[in-house]
């Protein structure tokens, strides 16, 4: 499944003379959405506009207004200190920012925290 | 028998004749402009919308008056790395410019505006920028940098190079449109106009004759001023990128030139001033050495090589610091189109 990195503009209207389209980031996309050929297709996965990678909900739904790589640097640090519910752990791995066991679960930051509190 | 002719076929000098233009114009340093900074590594700055909230401000009498954040600082931190290079000036080399029979010699038109010192550091000032500028333009085309509002894909019929359907109204493709949702875009998220806008030169041409402008163009003198800008509806300095590298891995192999810059096209505030309270797109934070300057050279001779050695250095690493103050578009020129 690919998903929009980018706006994309789609479906042009000819009597309109108006794209009815809009693609978002976050969308999923294809080929004939955008009714390009093979070799532009490959280009614009190529480039990064179109990625196999899930493009953050925050960042997509205006939550988190800055860019999906500030976000995730956010969410590395925030996973850092422990503080990532399961949900925001599950969407930095499945969009590979974080491998499976690069952090620990959030159940275990509150023994980790009790235990630095105990020093 | 000497022949001097043999000269002109020496390997060390002919680098100064049938290379590549010496120096080229570098863009990325200008998007993302040199912020001199005292320490290898810090926070930075950030500027987003929380300058923009509405904070309660009424202070009852006898009560202590709310508290605002003064700014927002990153969470990651800038951390310099230094980008060095040297180059040998070889004994031979300077015995060839300047000995009797030399290139520098009168016999032969006079002494030559080669300067072998100068040389070396232009050499290594252009490598050195170029890294930046392949750097900073990886940073400035990657759509992961921009918040959800601030890119645009162009593909098909809707890319600046595609003429479909013919005349206006007709054609399809919008440059002028697309580049003023892009100024909206930048607006509403910063309160301020992008200040510029950079396009590849060979795609200014497409621009300059796209049915749409040309609409807009037909009842105004192509003397005027600022005629682009006119045009587009963009009021700001016009970029044209042109910077190009090699993409051979070395000297041996085949020479294939590639563009810093592809089709892209970015937009954006710029603010060259100097200071962590610039509100711009990105900077180039640049360590200050001891001597006080970015980019101190050094000289030293290495006499079991007969070579004076020049070394220049530049550390260096580059930030987006508010990433709404920018616009991507991508692929706003097909891959056929230069």
């Amino acid at each position: 499944m690919s998903v929009a990195w980018s706006n994309f503009q789609a479906g042009w209207d000819e009597e309109k003379r108006v794209f009815t389209k809009k693609i978002k980031p976050g969308d999923t996309i294809s080929q004939s959405d955008l009714d390009v050929e093979d070799d532009e297709w490959e280009e614009l996965q190529a480039v990064g506009a179109v990625r196999d990678q899930e493009y953050p909900k925050a960042v997509a739904d205006g939550s988190y207004t800055d860019s999906p790589n500030r976000y995730f640097l956010d969410q590395l640090q925030r996973a850092a200190e422990g503080a990532l519910s399961a949900d925001e752990v599950k969407e930095l791995q499945s969009s590979g920012v974080l491998s499976e066991g690069q952090t620990e679960e959030p159940t275990t930051k509150a023994t980790s925290t009790s235990t630095a509190a105990k020093k | 028998m000497y022949d001097p002719s043999g000269l002109y076929i020496d390997p060390i000098l002919s680098n100064f004749s049938v290379s590549l233009p010496m120096q080229q114009n570098y863009y990325g340093i200008r998007i993302m402009p040199e912020t001199p900074v005292r320490t290898q590594s810090g926070q930075y700055r950030v500027f987003d919308r929380s300058d923009w909230l509405l904070t309660e401000d009424r202070r009852e009498p006898g009560t202590v008056a709310h508290e605002i954040v003064g700014g927002k600082w990153s969470q990651d931190v800038f951390s310099t790395r230094e980008h060095s290079l040297q180059v040998p000036v070889l004994d031979e080399e300077r015995q060839q410019l300047y000995s009797l029979g030399g290139l520098a010699d009168p016999v032969f038109g006079g002494a030559m505006d080669i300067d072998p010192e100068q040389n070396a550091v232009t050499k290594i000032i252009r490598s050195i920028m170029l890294n930046h500028e392949y750097k900073s333009s990886t940073l400035l085309r990657n759509t992961a940098n921009y918040p959800v509002n601030n890119t645009m894909t162009l593909s098909g019929t809707s890319q600046w190079d595609n003429y479909t359907g013919g005349t206006y109204p007709y054609v399809t493709s919008d440059p002028v449109a697309n580049i003023m949702s892009g100024m909206r875009a930048v607006y509403a998220a910063t309160l301020r106009w992008p200040n510029v806008l950079a396009i590849p030169t060979l795609g200014l041409t497409y621009i300059e004759n796209h049915p749409r402008v040309v609409d807009r163009f037909k009842n105004f003198s192509l003397t005027i001023p600022g005629a682009f800008q006119a045009l587009t509806g963009f009021v700001g300095e016009v970029i044209l990128l042109d910077s190009v590298y090699n993409t051979a891995n070395n000297l041996d192999a085949a020479v294939s030139m590639a563009p810093f810059w592809g089709k892209d096209v970015w937009l954006g505030i710029v603010d060259p001033t100097v200071g962590m309270n610039t509100m711009t797109f990105g900077k180039t934070f640049a360590q200050i050495y001891p001597d006080g300057t970015t980019r101190p050279t050094e000289r030293w001779r290495e006499e079991s090589r007969k070579a004076d050695l020049i070394r220049t250095n530049f550390k260096y690493d580059m930030k987006i610091v508010s990433s709404s103050a920018g616009f991507l578009f991508k692929t706003a020129f097909s891959a056929t189109a230069w």
